[in-house]
């Protein structure tokens, strides 16, 4: 019974944590009808300078998001006026084609600098767990699920109770109509876009203590955050989380009770395929 | 207050206006009449900045406007309610009058433009919180204007108001566009529905394929032969 808990709490951990990296996903594409290929290899960027922060400064992650957040977003506002902005009225394939290149160019990049090791990221809560009762589980991956349920909360609220998050919805919904009530469509699309980086450089660091951090693994989280956001019904935000979740969930205990627990890497798969045949408009529908 | 002059504009190298000019004073209301498919809602397009001009100048209150973004356009104070009121469905009616108040000397004066909007439509007021995707056609088109109005606009553009509409919405529609107008507020309407726009407007325009080939007071073109026989079907 205490593994099944412990496996749902790191269920959830990663869970939330992938809701959340598609949300900034999902987010840009509401915005922009862009898919980043490049979303997953972004975030290893964050990973990276917050194994840096720990091995070159002996900056703790969680202190290193102060840094990593603001840099990323103001990374996101430069990528987006030099990359992406000039593609997005181009064809989607060409769209393809670019994210993905750019993906390639952060992988090899990473491999250049920090070679193509397996790497630990220490924090200061690493290895501290936390008893309740009968039940142990790890202080880092609490963190991540309760930041990431803290800054989907965030999300939400910002989407829908504040001005800018009523532009947001309302370029998502009819760009033409939207600059028509004197909103700047290029703008909203840039700050969203900076501010899904913004994310990434918070989310990064904060599960830099619980994933394996290497250079191809920006390709997985892509792949997971694509099938999250098919999963979750594309531009349904709260959905989207619950896939997350899903996800996370059927990758932590599948990886308890398969046998052989090599089978749990395809679970996720295997659900998104049911999805597909049986209820493709998503877990939550339109 | 605008002031069209020798307008070329189109899609694609497909040119669809000519030759338009024409003026609004800023107290007027004034109507670009014409049939479906001569090019009215271009003209509105590429005021608003929807679309670029290749030749002529769009001039408002002075200042050339045809190179400017339409949130720009918003800004300076000319708002256009597109044709099909392109309401956000999905948001409140308050959210999508909300939204139309982003333009910055409009912001300050949020809650007072906001009560006029709901005085000027009382029944906005008891759908605030309502989806703006399940009101009926007329208190669409009541939104998409209010929508217009929170950004505090010196000249308003209406491209077919009474698009889909009861003629007794229709007029009512044309009976706060007056209210409008007394404030005084610029207003510029495109319809097909030329009986009731003359009937509401002081001065009209006529376009045909592209180019203005009537401008008159609107007193003198209900009387004219030409544009009742084509228009208004007497």
């Amino acid at each position: 019974m205490d593994t099944f808990i412990q496996g749902l709490v790191q269920g959830l951990a990663i869970g939330g944590i992938y809701g959340l990296i598609t949300m900034a996903l999902t987010a840009v594409y509401s915005v922009t009808r862009l898919l980043n290929f490049a979303h997953g290899d972004l975030m290893v960027i964050a990973m990276y300078l917050a194994l840096t922060g720990v091995r070159w400064l002996g900056v703790d992650p969680y202190l290193s998001i102060l840094v990593i957040a603001p840099l990323m977003f103001g990374f996101g506002m430069v990528l987006f006026h030099l990359i992406f902005e000039r593609v997005l009225r181009a064809h989607v394939l060409l769209v393809v084609q670019v994210t993905l290149g750019l993906g390639f160019v952060i992988q090899s990049a990473l491999l250049m600098i920090f070679s193509a090791n397996y790497q630990t990221v220490q924090s200061f809560l690493t290895g501290k767990k936390i008893v309740l009762g009968q039940i142990v589980f790890q202080a880092t991956f609490l963190v991540a699920f309760v930041v990431s349920v803290v800054m989907a909360l965030l999300f939400f609220w910002m989407l829908n109770r504040t001005t800018f998050g009523r532009k947001v919805r309302a370029v998502a919904e009819d760009p033409t109509a939207a600059s028509l009530c004197g909103i700047s469509v290029r703008w909203v699309q840039m700050i969203v876009f900076a501010g899904a980086l913004g994310t990434l450089g918070i989310v990064g660091p904060l599960v830099a203590p619980v994933f394996i951090v290497e250079p191809t693994l920006g390709l997985h989280l892509t792949l997971v955050a694509f099938i999250v956001l098919i999963l979750g019904g594309v531009t349904n935000f709260i959905g989207t989380f619950v896939a997350g979740v899903i996800i996370g969930l059927a990758e932590a205990l599948g990886g308890l009770y398969m046998n052989p627990p090599e089978f749990a890497g395809i679970l996720p798969y295997g659900i998104f395929i049911l999805f597909l045949l049986v209820r493709p408009s998503g877990v939550l529908g339109r | 207050m605008l002031e069209l002059k020798g307008l070329v504009a189109g899609y694609g190298g497909v040119r669809i206006l000519h030759d338009v000019s024409l003026t609004v004073g800023a107290t007027e209301m004034v109507a670009l009449l014409g049939s479906n498919g001569v090019g009215k809602s271009t003209v509105m397009k590429t005021i608003s900045g929807l679309l670029r001009s290749t030749e002529g100048s769009i001039k408002f209150e002075g200042r050339e406007i045809s190179r400017a973004s339409p949130e720009d356009i918003v800004e300076a104070g000319l708002v256009l309610v597109p044709e099909g009121r392109r309401l956000f469905n999905g948001m409140s009616v308050q959210d999508n009058l909300l939204i139309g108040n982003t333009v910055r000397h409009a912001l300050p004066r949020r809650k007072e433009l906001l009560d006029k909007v709901f005085e000027l439509f009382p029944v906005l007021a008891l759908r605030r919180l309502q989806a703006a995707g399940t009101l009926s056609g007329g208190e669409q088109q009541m939104v998409a204007i209010g929508r217009a109005l929170m950004a505090a606009p010196k000249l308003l553009m209406l491209d077919e108001p009474s698009l889909g509409l009861a003629p007794a919405l229709t007029h009512q529609v044309f009976e706060a566009l007056r209210v409008l107008n007394k404030e005084p507020l610029a207003i510029l309407v495109v319809e097909q529905n030329v009986s009731i726009a003359l009937a509401a407007c002081e001065r009209g325009y006529v376009l045909e394929d592209g180019s203005i080939t009537v401008s008159d007071t609107a007193e003198a073109m209900r009387k004219d032969d030409g544009i009742r026989k084509a228009y208004l079907g007497m």
